[in-house]
Parts: C-alpha cells; structure tokens; sequence
C-alpha cells in the first residue's frame, strides 16, 4: 500500500511534533537520527515523514505529494493556498502584531507609513482590511532592525515572549491574529484516504486533548 | 537589453507529441459521449470584455485574470471559465432556442497563478452545459454524465463527491450574524478549518443551526453521513436539501457507482456561483479534483434571463497526464518510412496512399542516401524501410 506521507515543519515546530508523534506512540527514532536523510520512515505504519521548511510543507501539500503537513497557521495565511486545515495541535502558539517604537504611535500623523516584515502579504491583507495605504518593505533577516535605522515606522511580526521587542526598544501596537500550529490535509487526499488520514489526526486531537 | 524570445511566459509550456495525443485521447473520449446525448459544441472567444466576469458577485477573483485593453481602450481578459462566456452567450444568441439546451466546450482557460507555485496558468478544459432544466431529472443527468467521461478517459476508478450549497446556506441564513462573519463561515467551511469554525461559533449565539454547523465540514465520506446529519437539526430547509441528496445517492447507488461515489456535506466552493448540488471528481496521484461542477440557477440573471442551469468542466491536463502515467496512448512512431530511389518519388507516394489506405501510418524520406534513409529510421524509431525504384525493396530497421 502505498505510503502516507506527512511533511513536518523543520525547527521551531519540530521538537513539539516529534514529542507529539511519540506520545501517540509512534516509533520516532529515525527522526531523531535523522542525519542527512529527508525522507524517513516510521518503523510499523505506512508513514513517511518528509522534513521541509515551513512554506514548503505548503507547497507540498497543495501540490498533494505530500498527504498531510503540520505547519504554523503564519505560514499558511502568509501563503493563501487552497488545502484543508484540519487540526489546531495548540503548540507552537504566539501572535502576529505590529510593533512601533515605544512611545510612537503608528496611525499618528498624515505621512503614509511604511512597515517592515517577512510575511508581506499578511501585512498587507491587515492594512487593507483597515482600508489604509501602508508600504510594505520585505525584510528577511531581523526586522525589529528597521524601525531602529528609519527604514520603517513599525514591523509586522511574530511575536511570542514580546522579549526581543522590549530588548530593542519596540513594542506591540496592534495584535494582528492568534497562531498556533495546524494539521493540513491536500484536498483530494483527504478524500481519497479518508480512513487513514482521519484516524490519525484523530489520536493526534486526543492526545492535544490529554494535554490541555 | 534581455530577450526572451527563447522561453515561454511562466505557468505556460509547450506541449509536444505524447502528451498532445493524451490530450486529444481525453478529449475524444469526452467529445464523443457528449455528442451521443445530443450536447453540441460552441466555443467562446478567448478574449471577453472584463465586464462579463465582473458579475453581481465577482466570481473570479480580478487578480487571477489576465488582462489586456482593445483599441478603444476598454478593459478586456483573456478567459478565466467557460460557463461564464456560456450564459452570457445563451443570454444573448440562444434566447428562442428550445429548451433545455445541451452544450458542450473544450477549450482553454486562463488563471494567473501566484509567481512560482509551479501551477500552469494555461488549462484545458472539456465540459457540458445543461441550461433550461432544473430538478431531479437534470441534476441525474449531468451527474451520470459526467462519471461515464471520467470512466472513459481514466485508467483507474474515479472518486466523484457530491454536496448540496443548501446544507450550509441554510444552517447560516438562521444563524444571527454579521455579513462579514458569514463570509468568514463560508471561508472556514470551504478549507475545512475545524479550529476557525468552533472559534467563530462559539462567539455567536448558541443554537442547533451552530452546532450543526461544526459538524458539517467532517460530514463527508459514504451513505453512514446522511445518518449523522439527519440527528444534527431540525431546521426546515437543511432537511429538505438533506432528503433530497439522499434521494440522488439512492439513484446514483442504483447506476451502478455505489463505492466510488461520496459525499461531502461541507463543500461550499465559490458558493455565489452555485445554487444546489455540487460535486467534484477526484483522481489517485492528482493532487486537485480532475473535474467539478454544480448546479447555477442564478447565474443567468446576471445576463437579464432567468433560466436554471446545471454544469462541470473536466481538467484535461489532469486527465492526459495521469493517462500518460498508465503508459497511454502508446508511442505512435510510424509503420514505414517510403524511400523513392531517384526518378521514383511519384511511384512512392502512390506507394504511401496504398499502405495508408490499409492502415498503416507512413512517412516520407527526403534523405539523399539509402544509408541516410537508414539512419533517419532509426533515431525516429521507424521499424521498417521501403525503397521504392523498379522493385519494392523492404528492409527491416534494428533498433
């Protein structure tokens, strides 16, 4: 039978996957020795684990080589991709705001402002729900730097502790969303592999039930 | 300055030999079923004014269209969707015609995907209309339709899902909620977004509508769903649309398509669009369903004529590229390649007519030697060589 692949966000997410999967009592090990693979195995299922980034677990999922993903909610409304999102796995939660320098307010003054962000089209999608033109500049490494050198009058980020905002003098003006991590499904996956994708995200809602 | 005179536009690709063959296979197989129900074809123009999609309720979204302007300067796209064109076309030139019309299309549309998502942009269709009828008996129809062209161009057995708009439009019209909550309902239901829904639901007023509606979206799979649904609400119409999709599953069960048919209560896909039955037909290996399609009653007012209306439109590409996967059709090099000795080139083309007329499929040498006629057979992979001078002279090709 042809095997049920899941694609796992690598990094922030995949401590908590990895103890999730176990704690349902599937055999991780290989995961865990990982070493230079990408696709692996979970010894005694039909389950293939593909490690990607996380807007490729996307990609993969939408394009259905892979069955199933488990990526953060940022991800999937940065992208606007047509798949299911079936589960909140409640871990991997924080939020997606817009930090100012503290003491500025961001809706003051006539001047377009402009922000800086690494999820343009959230931050795009949140100014136009409040009908107003804000330029959106694309910064992939810190962008709590651009409002610190001027490039930007505030950041659209996640946030999580709030520690890094505070440390560089930023702080949180409008909270955009909650996110958490989900549970994609590929549209005709889910249709076609009913049984078995279902009775897995099922063991995965129980055991964020025991957890809660 | 750079030219990019040796590359095609992103999202479009040429499509050579095999895979035309696929297309045409899928194609046929659909053309023909089509024309043996009395379905006619009509083909719309590539190019509409931007007007025709811009529709009372904007069904496709302006960024996914192609634009380009006319002479005048007026706002023109290339088309995004056949049944559009189709209803602004029966609207205008189909009007005295006798109902119910049966049409049918097969022709491209396109819908610019975001840059690098490695969607094509360029997609063929194949589809029916079925305008003028509403009910039982047409939603039967185009139903059973549509699964006999999957069965004849697919090599494995087809998934087809049915839903009904109605399920979720009228557990949402009882419920006490703003326009945009309703819309986010719509969005949450559609993706299956079980989180955003019990969210959302839980911050409106509790009733059985609510309720029923967190459990709509996991409602799909075989005949056990009608059950689960029936014990979810009382609500007048969603038992009306409930008892009536099951009076369908009854039928379709009986045709004969009882284990690949089932059904999803939660399927709301571009609900301004669709006014019933919706249903979706999904393919092992394809990552999108092959083909789609539903009821559109409303559709046609939007042109000034009100006609109820039933359709789908099957995904070519998808179809040829998963016969292609089976191996089909197969690799079609020719028979025989006819080479005329010098003086001889008449006597080999009536040569040719005679192997064509029995069937075989031959192709003209223009090589200068019987050595280069050799060589041009084997990269083309062309079993056999007839050398056409006073005699016929048949040499078998080694490949």
């Amino acid at each position: 039978m042809e095997a049920l692949r899941i694609a796992l966000t690598k990094g922030r997410l995949e401590k908590n996957t990895l103890s999730l999967l176990e704690d349902m009592g599937l055999d991780c090990t290989e995961l865990r020795e990982k070493g230079r693979r990408l696709i692996l195995p979970i010894p005694g299922t039909n389950i293939e684990v593909v490690l990607a980034k996380a807007a490729d677990v996307i990609t993969y999922v939408e394009h259905g080589v892979c069955d199933l993903g488990i990526v953060g909610e940022d991800t999937i409304l940065e992208s606007g991709s047509s798949l299911y999102e079936l589960t909140d796995l409640g871990f991997g939660r924080c939020r997606f705001a817009l930090a100012v320098k503290k003491g500025t307010s961001f809706y003051e003054g006539y001047r377009a402002k402009t922000v800086a962000t690494k999820y343009p089209n959230i931050a795009r999608n949140y100014f136009e729900g409040k009908s107003l033109d804000v330029s959106v500049i694309k910064i992939e490494g810190s962008v709590e730097l651009a409002p610190l050198l001027g490039l930007a009058d505030g950041i659209v980020d996640i946030v999580e502790t709030g520690s890094t905002l505070r440390e560089n003098g930023l702080e949180v003006s409008d909270v955009i969303c909650e996110i958490s991590a989900r549970v994609v499904a590929n549209m005709a996956s889910l249709k076609l592999r009913k049984a078995e994708i279902e009775s897995l995200v099922e063991k995965m809602e129980q055991e964020v039930r025991k957890r809660a | 300055m750079k030219r990019f005179d040796k590359i095609t536009p992103e999202g479009t690709r040429d499509i050579l030999f095999r895979e035309c063959d696929a297309k045409n296979m899928a194609q046929s197989a659909m053309e023909k079923i089509f024309r043996s129900h009395g379905f006619r074809q009509v083909t719309t123009p590539g190019v509409e004014f931007y007007d025709v999609f811009r529709g009372a309720a904007g069904y496709f979204r302006q960024e996914a269209m192609y634009k380009l302007t006319d002479h005048k300067g007026r706002l023109l796209v290339l088309r995004p969707d056949s049944t559009i064109p189709i209803a602004r076309m029966t609207a205008t030139k189909l009007q005295n015609e006798p109902l119910p019309l049966r049409l049918f299309y097969r022709q491209e549309v396109y819908r610019m995907s975001p840059a690098m998502s490695g969607r094509s942009d360029q997609i063929s269709q194949c589809g029916a209309e079925l305008i003028g009828a509403g009910g039982r008996r047409a939603d039967l129809e185009m139903l059973l339709l549509a699964d006999r062209c999957l069965a004849a161009c697919t090599v494995e057995d087809v998934t087809l899902e049915l839903g009904h708009i109605g399920l979720f439009q009228s557990l949402v019209s009882a419920l006490e909620a703003a326009p945009e909550q309703k819309e986010r309902l719509r969005d949450y239901m559609e993706n299956k977004n079980y989180g955003g829904l019990d969210e959302l639901l839980s911050r409106l007023p509790a009733s059985r509508e609510a309720e029923a509606l967190r459990r709509l979206p996991r409602l799909f799979g075989g005949a056990e769903v009608f059950e689960e649904a029936a014990a979810l609400c009382d609500n007048p119409e969603f038992c009306r649309v409930l008892g009536y999709l099951k009076e369908l599953y009854a039928l379709l069960e009986k045709s004969g398509l009882g284990s690949r048919l089932m059904m999803d209560f939660g399927m709301v896909h571009q609900a301004e669009y669709y006014t019933g039955i919706l249903f979706r037909a999904y393919l092992k290996g394809a990552g999108e369903p092959v083909l789609s399609g539903g009821r559109y009653d409303s559709l046609l007012e939007d042109f000034q004529i009100d006609r109820p209306a039933i359709g789908f439109g099957a995904n070519i590409d998808l179809l040829a590229a998963q016969l292609l996967a089976a191996g089909k059709p197969e690799n079609a090099a020719p028979d025989l390649l006819l080479h005329a000795l010098p003086g001889y080139e008449l006597k080999a083309f009536r040569c040719a007519e005679e192997a064509v007329a029995r069937g075989l499929c031959c192709e003209n040498s223009l090589a200068e030697s019987r050595e280069d006629a050799v060589a041009f057979a084997k990269a083309r992979g062309i079993p056999r060589i007839r050398f056409v001078g006073e005699a016929l002279e048949d040499v078998e090709v080694e490949g």
